[in-house]
């Protein structure tokens, strides 16, 4: 054996502890990946949020994940770079869509947390509902009658008033929440442009002067037999009550 | 040498290194054991010039020893586990390399890509040091220090620049951007934070200036910079009076609120 060369043996313990000390640092520079749970506990330590959040599970849209927790205050989502907050009204259950547009998937997820205890099944029932009005290449929508007549330049055409419901079988996710995706199938004959408001936070936390659509989400759990246990719903506030 | 398989050479190579069972060991023991034969056949030749090369081939085969009895000592001292733990050993630091290679490939392409984002330095008239504090929040200390700054000598109202700084023993974890930051000062004005500032319908922070102009007390947090083992970055409340005597940045998402103070150094001109 020359001097100086290793052994089979210290050559294994070289490769390996160069691998490790490598890998160690492969492993910092892609922000520590970990388990989900891990992962948004991560993220509310970066956010300064204590105490943590109860992991409900992961959501994927548009192969992006987003890891859904709860606390008594909020309904937590994050993903890489980005953290958000719902803010929740009481202890029961509660109702957010993900901040997500998914133009490639078409795809709009809700999640349904704090499912009462024994909740077997829930169904999520989707309304949307504004006015209409188009001439010509042109069109316009509101959720207000007076906003269209407003701004629109053809008194002739009269806005019409068009609604649309859809009823979604929710998908349980790893700690009890639900999930519920509103693919191209349920958005089909209506356009992109009304769905897309469904996943805005801004239509139901008061971005908008005027709502461009009216829109309700309910939410309800049932118990193994079909019977209902609770329900959960969210609007923008003005809808429904002209 | 090289041999066919119906040499007596190989033979007895292949029955001496049948025992070893990692490949590349019984192919380098081979290889070994096969040059040592070739040099024992050419020194028997070179002593006995009479022996052909089949009697000194037979000759140095016999003076090697019986091949089951090496073959058996030879798999004692080459274990296979070994020789798969080498293997092993070789193919982690190799897959290990290139995952390296192509994160650092990646690293420096968004390096090389990246936009030179040049920062521009407001020029203020007046500029009022704000004295800042430290508060732990979760594993972070945060620390904040702030300069009001006035545009004009006689401006009413100023823009509060904090320059946020925090540490962490786990200094890999970046505190992320906050939009729940928000603010009160000495005055009872409230300073709201970006995500209430977003909703069309908020009045509170609303503000009019000297000179007739809406503006809003808002707070803009930090998003966070790499510096060193810590962060830092720039934030701002805007719309601060120029007289305000404490500014208390709070951020309430928590079980408690967290909250820094920043407190007026000395009396502005």
């Amino acid at each position: 054996m020359k001097r100086g060369k290793l052994g089979r043996r210290g050559r294994i313990f070289r490769n390996f502890l160069l691998a490790g000390v490598l890998g160690a640092l492969i492993w910092t520079c892609a922000g520590w990946p970990v388990p989900a749970r891990w992962e948004l506990r991560r993220l509310e330590r970066e956010a300064f949020l204590s105490p943590h959040s109860q992991f409900q599970g992961s959501v994927q849209v548009d192969q992006r994940e987003w890891l859904v927790g709860l606390t008594p205050r909020w309904l937590v989502m994050g993903r890489q770079n980005e953290f958000r907050l719902w803010p929740r009204e009481g202890d029961g259950p509660v109702l957010a869509p993900i901040p997500e547009w998914a133009t490639a998937g078409r795809e709009i997820c809700v999640v349904a947390a704090g499912a009462p205890q024994g909740t077997a099944s829930a169904q999520l029932t989707v309304e949307v509902s504004h006015w209409y009005a188009s001439f010509g290449g042109s069109s316009s929508y509101s959720s207000q009658r007076e906003d269209i007549l407003r701004s629109w330049p053809w008194p002739d055409s009269s806005p019409e008033y068009r609604s649309e419901t859809v009823t979604l079988e929710g998908e349980p996710m790893e700690e009890g929440a639900f999930q519920f995706v509103l693919g191209e199938e349920e958005m089909r004959g209506t356009g992109d442009y009304i769905w897309r408001h469904v996943e805005e936070w801004g239509l139901y936390q008061g971005y908008y002067q005027i709502s461009p659509i009216n829109c309700r989400l309910t939410a309800v759990f049932y118990d193994e037999s079909g019977r209902e246990l609770d329900r959960a719903e969210l609007q923008n506030a003005e809808a429904w009550e002209r | 040498m090289e041999q066919d398989n119906g040499h007596p050479v190989a033979q007895w190579l292949d029955r001496a290194t049948e025992g070893i069972r990692f490949g590349p060991d019984r192919k380098a023991v081979r290889a070994e054991l096969d040059g040592h034969l070739d040099d024992k056949i050419q020194d028997l030749q070179r002593i006995f010039p009479d022996l052909s090369a089949w009697e000194a081939t037979q000759m140095a085969l016999s003076g090697m020893g019986d091949p089951e009895e090496i073959g058996r000592e030879l798999a004692k001292l080459h274990k296979p586990w070994l020789g798969y733990l080498w293997r092993a050993s070789q193919i982690t630091l190799g897959v290990v390399l290139a995952v390296g290679v192509c994160q650092i490939g990646g690293w420096l392409w968004t390096q090389v890509t990246a936009p030179n984002v040049g920062g521009t330095q407001d020029s203020w008239a007046v500029e009022i040091p704000f004295s800042g504090g430290t508060v732990q929040a979760g594993q972070y200390a945060i620390q904040a220090e702030g300069t009001l700054c006035l545009l004009e000598e006689g401006d009413d109202l100023g823009t509060l620049e904090v320059t946020w700084r925090a540490s962490s023993p786990r200094f890999w974890e970046s505190p992320s951007y906050n939009e729940y930051w928000w603010a009160e000062d000495d005055q009872g004005n409230v300073y709201i934070s970006r995500a209430e500032g977003r909703m069309s319908n908020v009045l509170r922070g609303l503000v009019v200036d000297q000179n007739g102009h809406n503006r809003y007390r808002e707070v803009y947090g930090p998003s966070w910079r790499r510096s060193g083992l810590g962060w830092w970055d720039d934030g701002q409340v805007s719309s601060v009076p120029r007289d305000a005597q404490w500014v208390r940045l709070v951020l309430d998402i928590g079980e408690e609120p967290i909250t820094i103070l920043l407190e007026r150094e000395e009396d502005g001109p």
